[in-house]
């Protein structure tokens, strides 16, 4: 059978984004919490050392988040820390939390400058960070879930 | 007005193609039936489309994708479907899939949190007596992988 072109298709859009209008203004899902709950030094080298990165996700919304990708940038002391898209398969539970591990390496040669302030006199016992970022989750025409938070948290070795 | 369209392409691709009465035809009115019943937000009709067996990659049973189209239900307005069949692929008497892209009008709006991406759906059908049910579906944004 032949698909609808384009002209078929545009005059029924037409009616569909007039109706949008009429749309309600609560958004399909709400945007839940990420938080940085821990900080680890798993690994350190001479050149590289690797943190563990612990998020909790509170999800306010009365069903189900399939989470499918995590987009984040953490400042560390008002310097940039790591950043990165990260693939996921997890879902937090209607109105309940859920629990993220990201794992970041840092090259200290290459990376000296973004952590100075941070591993100068050595790791410290607590840093002030800010994480922001969005999750896309496996639900058809949702947008992805910006986040946003900051706080003061202890650096586990 | 909004339905006229649709209603028409389906006549004119009827009158070149597929006969009258054929399989072709009970799925066209199956997707037609299902666009209708979204906009109208009847979850029961909906329901009424899907097999008791339904099944899919993500772990969805019926019950489940009730549940997803309750968020959209009760989370919004009014709102508009347009489809788009790409193809129907009949097997046997019985079984059936419909490839379908999908958008929602309302896309674009930061206040509804939809996004303005298309979705292409796969849609695994079943004969029951006379009755087309919804088996199983992947779906993905489009051009992207269904799973």
């Amino acid at each position: 059978m032949k698909p609808m072109n384009r002209n078929q298709l545009m005059p029924g859009l037409s009616l569909c984004l007039l109706l949008s209008a009429c749309a309600g203004t609560e958004p399909l899902v709400s945007t839940p919490a990420v938080n940085l709950t821990s900080v680890k030094l798993e690994s350190v080298s001479f050149r590289q050392q690797t943190f563990l990165l612990g998020f909790e996700v509170s999800n306010p919304n009365a069903f189900p988040l399939p989470v499918k990708v995590v987009k984040y940038r953490i400042l560390f002391d008002d310097e940039r820390f790591a950043g990165g898209e990260t693939r996921a398969r997890f879902t937090v539970p209607a109105r309940g939390n859920g629990n993220f591990l990201i794992g970041v390496n840092l090259d200290i040669a290459s990376s000296a400058s973004q952590i100075t302030s941070l591993l100068a006199g050595g790791v410290p016992d607590h840093v002030s960070y800010r994480v922001e970022g969005a999750l896309t989750v496996d639900i058809p025409f949702a947008r992805p879930l910006r986040f946003a938070s900051s706080g003061v948290i202890p650096v586990g070795r | 007005m909004r339905n006229l369209i649709p209603c028409i392409c389906c006549l004119l691709v009827t009158a070149c193609g597929a006969p009258q009465g054929s399989p072709e035809d009970a799925l066209q009115e199956w997707v037609a039936r299902g666009e209708a019943a979204v906009e109208k937000k009847d979850r029961q009709a909906l329901l009424g489309m899907i097999s008791d067996a339904y099944a899919d990659a993500r772990g969805n049973n019926r019950k489940d994708i009730g549940d997803l189209l309750g968020i959209y239900f009760r989370r919004l307005g009014s709102f508009g479907l347009f489809t788009d069949i790409g193809d129907i692929m009949i097997t046997g008497d019985t079984a059936a899939m419909i490839d379908l892209t999908v958008g929602m009008a309302g896309t674009g709006d930061s206040a509804t949190g939809l996004s303005a991406d298309a979705y292409s759906f796969e849609f695994e059908l079943q004969k029951s007596g006379d009755e087309w049910l919804l088996i199983g579906a992947r779906w993905g944004e489009l051009g992207r992988i269904l799973h």
